[in-house]
């Protein structure tokens, strides 16, 4: 079965948009400064476009819906905290940092805590952890938008793009990745309202919509607690919607693919103006894939041409024919259900819509990440921790040359990636706000955060957080049942092992105060000073 | 810890945190809510969460959290030109 010729003209135009930016932008992107933070000169709708591109990922584009699909009604929790989240980063980090006006992620845990070498390396850590996790990601995401709606072959599909995603962060850095995210931001939120408006439309209205969904699965709308049941186990109680309310919650603020876009913003204004457009974006993005993941079952039950020709007696058996099909385990099975959906509804235009926005949202996270990474492993570590004179030289070629080494090491995983690879997403970002979150939120706004801390938050929080997860995942048979259930005969869920994010903090709070305190000049320059408008 | 914090952050938490939690909160004692409780004819969730939450009250404080800093900051300004006017004066 190949592509529809319109499909094909969609994706054709879309990449065209792609490799005409990163050639436009070459000359944009010559000194360090412009490779790295865009030369501070991004205005606030192009930021936050390219905001809310880089932050929502593959993860958000198809793992999101698929939970809805699973879980039911009160995964919809995590949807709305998510968008809801995205304004706090407006005065608890984006403003001060943009005051502050670094180059790399890891400059102001360097400045505030004074050390230049050890917290570079230590901050490094979680990021270039997780970095690598996310870039494999949003690699295979990209590739299976090519291999389930273009029909190109899985290895072929990786290999296009990472080249394209290579091609434009390697001519024009930060530049020409600013541009890119900002296009992707606007293509994703098109392709996900315009889905969801057709599925709507399908089914003549919202109540009408609602009505299927009750009548194709009575328990999907069931909150936690109803005496009628659960619309999933991990539903049962509220822990497991608290969870989800709180597991993606506070992202935006402290994620480095995110932080390093308020570096790029002309001044304080354009920096808190961002994210108001960043929400625009990607809240109808959202709205979208709510109502996409809501429908999954009842459309692909009810529509879907391979429902019959598969055998399928429902839709995770038709999810389950249709990854065997592909032929690739790089995505779990329920993974296809939002492109499955869209599939279901007939439309090669949708479809033509779908693949551009899903090829955004993969390709700008993976961007977005790439350059957190080539700067990290470039500037960070050739130039600053192991003093290379290349590297001092020539930073520019050095960024470029660390593009292409993490792109190639993530193309090569993402051809037969491990499964751990794959589940680990979702602990790398519980790993980074705990791990990372409290010294830089409270080093802004609080004049006792310390060093000591610091290391301490690492050094607890990057083993501990791994251990939970993998036990979670191993022993209870999923990472979101909290991982001391078996020991206490409880039952509780919590998405993520999520709660170490306010455990973290707590104890960077307690080590804080017992350890000594920083100099008092250092606290007015990186604290203080920051603070104020 | 927060010193210096704009007071309308918190002002914008409790808004946020409030509605999430009265929400959450009727859902889970009234079990019925999400679907049997209609809003002009639809499901409820589909107003009070996918579009209020999600979009209007997002919205709301990204636009709070940028506009009255952004006040504050102008009548500041505003402030220092008058002071400097007046010290220029005597």
């Amino acid at each position: 079965m190949g592509a529809n010729p319109i499909v094909v003209t969609f994706a054709v135009i879309y990449f065209v948009i792609m490799f005409a930016i990163g050639w436009w932008t070459r000359k944009a992107a010559l000194s360090a400064t412009d490779y790295m933070v865009a030369g501070r000169q991004v205005g606030p709708v192009v930021n936050g476009a390219a905001l809310a591109s880089t932050y929502l990922s593959p993860a958000s584009f198809l793992g999101l819906p698929a939970f809805i699909f699973i879980i039911g009604y009160p995964f919809w929790w995590a949807l709305i905290s998510i968008i809801l989240g995205m304004p706090i980063a407006a005065l608890l980090t984006a403003a001060p940092l943009r005051k502050y006006a670094p180059v790399s992620f890891t400059d102001y845990y360097c400045d505030r805590y004074d050390d230049q070498v050890g917290m570079r390396i230590l901050i490094s850590i979680p990021v270039i952890f997780a970095g690598f996790l996310y870039v494999i990601l949003s690699t295979i995401g990209t590739a299976l938008f090519m291999m389930a709606i273009l029909k190109i072959p899985y290895v072929w599909s990786l290999i296009i793009a990472s080249a394209v995603v290579l091609f434009y962060v390697y001519l024009g850095g930060m530049v020409a990745t600013t541009w890119s995210n900002a296009f992707q931001g606007v293509m994703m939120a098109v392709a996900a309202v315009v889905a969801a408006l057709a599925i709507i439309t399908h089914f003549g209205g919202l109540s009408e919509l609602g009505n299927a969904i009750y009548q194709n699965n009575p328990k999907f709308w069931l909150p936690p607690h109803s005496q009628l049941g659960f619309s999933h186990p991990l539903m049962a109680s509220w822990t497991g919607m608290v969870s989800v309310f709180f597991v993606w919650h506070y992202g935006f603020a402290t994620m480095p693919y995110t932080v390093v876009r308020f570096f790029t913003a002309m001044d304080l204004k354009a920096a808190r103006r961002a994210i108001f457009w960043s929400v625009v974006f990607g809240g109808a993005m959202y709205w979208g894939l709510i109502i996409i993941g809501s429908a999954a079952r009842v459309v692909l039950e009810t529509l879907h041409p391979l429902m019959q020709q598969l055998g399928a007696k429902n839709a995770v058996q038709l999810l389950a024919g249709i990854q065997k099909m592909y032929g690739t385990t790089a995505a779990a099975a329920t993974d296809y259900s939002m492109i499955a959906t869209v599939e279901a509804l007939g439309s090669p235009w949708l479809m033509g819509v779908l693949v551009a926005g899903g090829l955004s949202i993969a390709m700008s996270t993976t961007a977005g990440w790439l350059v957190v990474m080539n700067v990290i492993l470039g500037r960070d570590w050739m130039t600053k921790i192991f003093k290379s004179k290349w590297a001092q030289e020539n930073p520019v070629a050095v960024l470029r040359m660390w593009s292409i080494i993490v792109l190639v090491i993530c193309t090569l995983i993402a051809v037969k990636p491990p499964a751990l690879v794959l589940d680990l997403s979702g602990w790398a970002f519980v790993v980074i706000i705990a791990t990372i979150g409290p010294p830089l939120i409270l080093g802004i706004w609080w004049d006792r955060a310390t060093r000591t801390a610091t290391y301490a938050s690492v050094i607890i929080f990057l083993p501990l957080t791994l251990y939970s997860w993998l036990y979670a995942k191993n022993v209870l048979k999923s990472p979101h049942w909290f991982f001391l259930n078996k020991a206490f005969g409880w039952k509780i869920a919590t998405f993520h092992q999520c709660y170490w994010i306010f455990v973290s903090f707590i104890v960077f709070i307690i080590i804080s105060l017992l350890t000594k305190p920083p100099k008092p000049e250092i606290i007015q320059k990186y604290s203080i000073d920051l603070r104020r408008e | 810890m927060f010193k210096g914090m704009h007071p309308i952050f918190w002002v914008g938490l409790a808004i946020m945190y409030g509605l999430s939690a009265i929400f959450i909160l009727w859902e889970i004692l009234t079990p019925t809510s999400t679907y049997h409780v209609t809003i002009f004819g639809v499901p409820a969730p589909f107003i009070y969460n996918n579009i209020f939450m999600l979009y209007i009250v997002s919205l709301f404080l990204a636009w709070l959290w940028y506009y009255v800093p952004e006040q504050a900051e102008k009548k500041r300004q505003e402030a220092g030109a008058t002071t400097d006017e007046s010290k220029k004066g005597a």
